[in-house]
């Protein structure tokens, strides 16, 4: 019955294909993950699928419209979900689907001689950093696992931008307001002065959100000879949101664990290079520090916490104080859960004939933990790529990426650009 | 003493003569060698504002490939080569200004500094699409007169010994003879910082765009990866002025939403 759904993004890919200007592309995936039983989610809990079938199509497009351009990118993505779990001695199945439709963008633009106005819903990226931008604080992509965003998952931002362009620096104003139910919850306003002083890009970043929170921090980068790039960017946060283990006062009681926030001033910092050897293999290193990550006490009570819950789910009366404990756990463990990051990539276009080799990591430097990333492109034809993908996560137990349950992805997918 | 002075004299006169001839010898030569790169440029590149479309052909043994980019150029040091073909890189585009190359990917939505040097499709470089002034980015160190045969037919020409002065310069060396009859370049051996022969271009068509004589296509061989060559054609030359927005770094992702369509 489901399956029917998969159609629609074809259907859709035919439609438009005929219709738009622009263009782009349909990907069809298959994921197999492989789990471990991880103190995050005993007998797959939390319900991660093991199979995953997805179809998606993306759409770009741009027309003239009263002097200026409407830009659009939207994307139809079907995806059917496989996998079980056997909480309390219950084996359960638990298959599902998701069909979804997403406008990433769409947004008016008029350029002027000097000045160029946007209107509407449009992705802003600020920085140089390549695995992950502190500065870039618009439309920031949390995740440094698919710092391509390879699916389009991430939405634009509603946004009205005010850019003024001279011959070799730029100033943007965006006024970003956050919307609940229609209604305008808070102005934000982001600013950027870029410059270029020969050989280096230098920018400037602000950000202000009605909530009197503020962020200011700035960029770097140049090139030194033929072969090597460098790279920089810190940022100043009047405030931390991240929710810390109360460990202080409970450091016995890691059954009954409770947050707090510290609203301190936090930053980010981000040091990198690339070096691009003569055989055209590319390097980059990349080091992170967030100064709002868990030391090693407030993760030792994090981890024990989870690592508790793990040993005495058969403890629990019911399924629903289980997940609860397990709800609260989860809903802190957003990335960066530590302070030191390393960022590592090797990359070679057509290391063989018609073959792209893509080998990265990223690790948590405290206690050596991280994951490593495969990726295999192989050009098929003119227009369509195939792509086997390999991630595996490693670490102790109770470190940050050794917690992950699905520790060994596999992927394979096939993308036709139109 | 009277004697001994004045023949001393006369040694200096004619000692500081003989100076100021190989001064002027020198000197004439090098105005004229200059000169002569200054022509041979004008005949790649006859206006200081224009768009074109480039296609890259490339072939790899037996595997052929081709890559369409749209190029705008303004005041000889700035260029933007946007992708048009392969739909996979639709929209990526480099942009060039002064000594750095940037790449951006439109996917990433950011761009990052490369070196001109790096391979762009086979034996091409993305200097050779990006970087039209030799008389910018080389000093001539030597020049001589030298016949060269080229698909059977002899040209006369001026052997120019190029040594790269500025850091956006793509090659490291180019030897370069040019058409002593109407200062065509007519081939250029490309060398890299340790010496090595990278790859021989030949530029074998020109036509008459607008009244001005423009090199319209360049073919590439590889010397470093045996097998490999590449045919540049320009077409589709429009002169206008383009907009200073479109070399401007942190507007890329606008602009790359903005000109890449046929």
């Amino acid at each position: 019955m489901r399956n029917r759904y998969l159609f629609i993004p074809l259907l859709l890919f035919f439609i438009c294909k005929q219709t738009l200007a622009y263009g782009g592309r349909i990907i069809g995936e298959y994921e197999k993950d492989f789990f471990i039983n991880s103190n995050l989610n005993p007998d797959n809990l939390i319900q991660l699928p093991s199979d995953k079938y997805t179809v998606a199509t993306f759409f770009e497009d741009s027309c003239d419209v009263l002097n200026g351009k409407v830009i659009t990118a939207f994307k139809c993505n079907f995806e059917t979900l496989n996998g079980y779990n056997n909480i309390f001695l219950t084996t359960s199945k638990f298959p599902s689907y998701k069909l979804n439709i997403q406008i990433n963008e769409i947004f008016y633009k008029q350029e002027f001689t000097d000045l160029s106005l946007s209107l509407g819903r449009k992705k802003i990226r600020w920085g140089v950093g390549y695995v992950y931008s502190p500065t870039d604080i618009i439309t920031q992509i949390k995740s440094p696992e698919d710092p391509i965003d390879r699916l389009q998952n991430l939405q634009g931002t509603d946004l009205i931008q005010l850019s003024l362009l001279k011959e070799n620096s730029q100033l943007d104003f965006i006024y970003f307001p956050k919307f609940e139910a229609l209604k305008i919850i808070n102005n934000n306003v982001g600013f950027r002065f870029y410059n270029y002083i020969e050989p280096y890009d230098i920018s400037f970043v602000a950000k202000y959100e009605g909530n009197k929170n503020y962020t200011l921090g700035g960029n770097l980068a140049s090139t030194i000879g033929d072969n090597i790039e460098l790279h920089s960017e810190v940022i100043l946060n009047t405030f931390n949101n991240k929710l810390y283990p109360n460990y202080l006062s409970n450091s016995n009681q890691v059954s009954n664990i409770s947050y707090f926030t510290k609203n301190n001033l936090s930053y980010e910092l981000l040091i990198g290079s690339q070096y691009t050897f003569q055989n055209n293999w590319n390097l980059t290193l990349e080091y992170l520090y967030f100064s709002n990550g868990y030391n090693t006490g407030e993760w030792k009570a994090y981890s024990d916490h989870l690592a508790y819950l793990y040993k005495e789910i058969n403890s629990f009366d019911t399924i629903d104080n289980v997940m609860s404990c397990y709800a609260n756990a989860l809903n802190v463990l957003t990335f960066p859960m530590r302070q030191h990051y390393c960022f590592f990539r090797l990359y070679k276009n057509e290391v063989l004939k018609d073959i792209t080799l893509d080998l990265s990591s990223i690790l948590e430097l405290t206690e050596f933990n991280g994951v490593q990333n495969l990726e295999i492109h192989y050009t098929m034809l003119e227009n369509s790529i195939l792509t086997f993908r390999v991630k595996y996560y490693f670490g102790n137990s109770k470190s940050e990426f050794g917690l992950v349950p699905n520790n060994f992805r596999s992927l394979v997918d096939f993308i036709y650009y139109f | 003493m009277q004697n001994r002075f004045i023949r001393i004299l006369l040694f200096f006169i004619i000692l500081n003569l003989g100076f100021l001839f190989i001064a002027k010898l020198v000197l004439a030569q090098e105005i004229n060698a200059k000169r002569i790169l200054e022509l041979a440029d004008k005949n790649r590149a006859p206006w200081n504002n224009f768009e074109m479309k480039a296609t890259l052909l490339s072939e790899n043994n037996e595997k052929k490939s081709k890559e369409i980019f749209k190029i705008f150029f303004k005041n000889y040091t700035k260029t933007l080569v946007v992708y048009l073909s392969p739909l996979s890189q639709k929209g990526d585009l480099f942009l060039m200004v002064g000594d750095t190359l940037w790449y951006y990917v439109k996917d990433t939505r950011r761009p990052i500094r490369i070196s001109p040097v790096q391979r762009l499709s086979d034996a091409a470089s993305y200097g050779d699409l990006s970087r039209i002034n030799w008389s910018g980015d080389y000093n001539v160190d030597s020049y001589k007169e030298q016949s060269i045969i080229i698909n059977n037919t002899t040209y006369i020409s001026y052997l120019l010994e190029l040594n790269a002065i500025s850091l956006g310069a793509t090659y490291s060396k180019l030897l370069l003879w040019v058409d002593k009859s109407n200062f065509y370049p007519r081939k250029a051996e490309a060398y890299l910082q340790s010496g090595k022969l990278a790859k021989t271009l030949y530029f074998t068509v020109f036509e008459n765009i607008n009244g001005s004589i423009m090199n319209t296509e360049i073919q590439f061989e590889d010397n470093m990866r045996k097998g490999k060559k590449s045919i540049l054609q320009f077409e589709k030359i429009n002169l206008k002025e383009i907009p200073e927005t479109y070399f401007l770094q942190s507007s890329l992702p606008d602009v790359s939403r903005m000109v890449s369509e046929e």
